[in-house]
């Protein structure tokens, strides 16, 4: 009797977990799209990192471009839409977008000027503590008296591409809305 | 004397302090980006770079520039552990991450040969300095604020170092990854890498960006560069090193 109360739990325990590995597996399926987190994640212990979309937070400032918030518009479609070409001020840029449930889950660039994304596995480094620092959202110079704005020589930044990318993924976007 | 012109497609600005001769070198100087653009430009269907890609060009009868930047290219792959790889989607070869802080350098290097010895070269925000600046102090280099492109967010002195930022200017999205439970993913929106000319400088931003929020820590062990990372949330990491370029008089 006791051996077979024992055989009875011993395949009871060994049937949730079977059960519950099934729940994690079919959790994986059920997000076939975003298929670049799988193929490049090494022994990484954050998840998410190494997207290929950029994939900004929606932030408190002042924004000129064109706002594209989908928790405006929930009627996006599920799928992958890629928009058109776009025209950036060097090179080209196209978007491609993953909507699932209705909201937008990845974007990446299918054409991007100057920064290339590969799906190599990622090394891990020595990670070091470095500093960190909020950064000014005026003038640098706001802080320090003896800097005058004007006196700026040259200016470091990106090359412009992000209107090209506003308007590929609004193209993306747009293919991506229901029907009505 | 300080001139500017749209070459490659971006805003190429040569400013040179002494004289003799500015003007004259000055149209040197955007006389070469012209001859690189006839090269390297993926958007200019005569271009060396795209015989190539059409396949009508033998590697035999590919031009010494050529040849040198896809040995270049290939170098900076090995080192970048493929973050960098001027390979793009379509599988045709797009050098332009590397070309870029290549002419300046190159550019520069003409300048110096001129017997010019207080210069700067700028392409489309990467950067090469010489020397001083016509107040006869370092050169001041503005960092643009990704969120407000009017404004710049922090400021470095060089005198000698190329400064070459990656980065992209997008804002107002709110993109989410599922298998991270409704948490934002985290990207970075600029990558400044300080380096002791700008072709290192500049390729290593290219590869660096691409790695996200690792490339700081990329930059923090390779010995000589200095960084300045920004994500979205405004949030700036700094390589160790970097400090020393924010001090006028160090």
């Amino acid at each position: 009797m006791r051996k077979f109360i024992l055989s009875f739990l011993l395949i009871v325990v060994f049937s949730l977990y079977i059960w519950y590995e099934r729940g994690e597996i079919s959790y994986t399926i059920s997000n076939p799209l975003i298929i670049t987190d799988d193929k490049e994640e090494v022994k990484h212990k954050r998840d998410e990192s190494h997207e290929n979309g950029l994939s900004p937070q929606s932030s408190s400032r002042n924004a000129t471009a064109p706002k594209i918030d989908p928790r405006m518009t929930p009627n996006y479609k599920d799928g992958q839409y890629t928009g058109s070409v776009a025209d950036a001020y060097y090179g080209n840029v196209q978007v491609q977008t993953i909507i699932q449930n209705g909201k937008i889950t990845d974007v990446k660039f299918l054409e991007y000027p100057n920064d290339r994304r590969n799906s190599i596995a990622i090394n891990t480094y020595a990670m070091p503590i470095l500093k960190t620092e909020t950064i000014q959202a005026q003038n640098a110079d706001a802080d320090d008296n003896d800097v005058d704005a004007d006196d700026i020589d040259i200016v470091s930044g990106a090359t412009f591409t992000s209107q090209a990318f506003i308007e590929s993924l609004n193209s993306a976007l747009s293919r991506a809305k229901v029907l009505t | 004397m300080k001139q500017t012109r749209i070459i490659m497609g971006m805003p190429v600005t040569v400013e040179v302090i002494d004289p003799p001769g500015e003007e004259e070198a000055i149209e040197k100087i955007f006389a070469y980006f012209e001859y690189i653009d006839e090269k390297f430009s993926t958007y200019k269907n005569a271009s060396e770079i795209m015989k190539i890609n059409r396949g009508e060009l033998k590697k035999s009868d590919y031009s010494e520039d050529m040849k040198t930047i896809l040995a270049l290219s290939e170098k900076t792959k090995k080192e970048t552990n493929g973050y960098f790889d001027i390979v793009n989607l379509s599988g045709e070869y797009d050098p332009s991450g590397l070309v870029k802080g290549w002419a300046i350098h190159n550019a520069a290097k003409i300048l110096e040969r001129g017997g010019f010895k207080n210069f700067y070269v700028d392409a489309g925000g990467d950067i090469q300095t010489k020397g001083l600046n016509r107040r006869n102090k370092k050169w001041r280099v503005g960092i643009r604020n990704p969120f407000n492109i009017r404004k710049n967010m922090k400021i470095i002195y060089t005198r000698g170092e190329g400064v070459a930022t990656s980065g992209t200017y997008i804002r107002g999205q709110h993109i989410y990854n599922p298998k991270t439970k409704n948490k934002s993913i985290t990207e970075i929106v600029s990558l400044t890498i300080i380096g002791p000319n700008i072709y290192e400088a500049d390729r290593f931003a290219t590869a660096a960006f691409a790695m996200g929020r690792d490339g700081i820590y990329f930059i923090e062990n390779m010995e000589g560069l200095e960084g300045y990372m920004v994500d979205q949330n405004g949030l700036a990491t700094i390589t160790s090193g970097f400090d020393k370029y924010t001090k006028e008089y160090a």
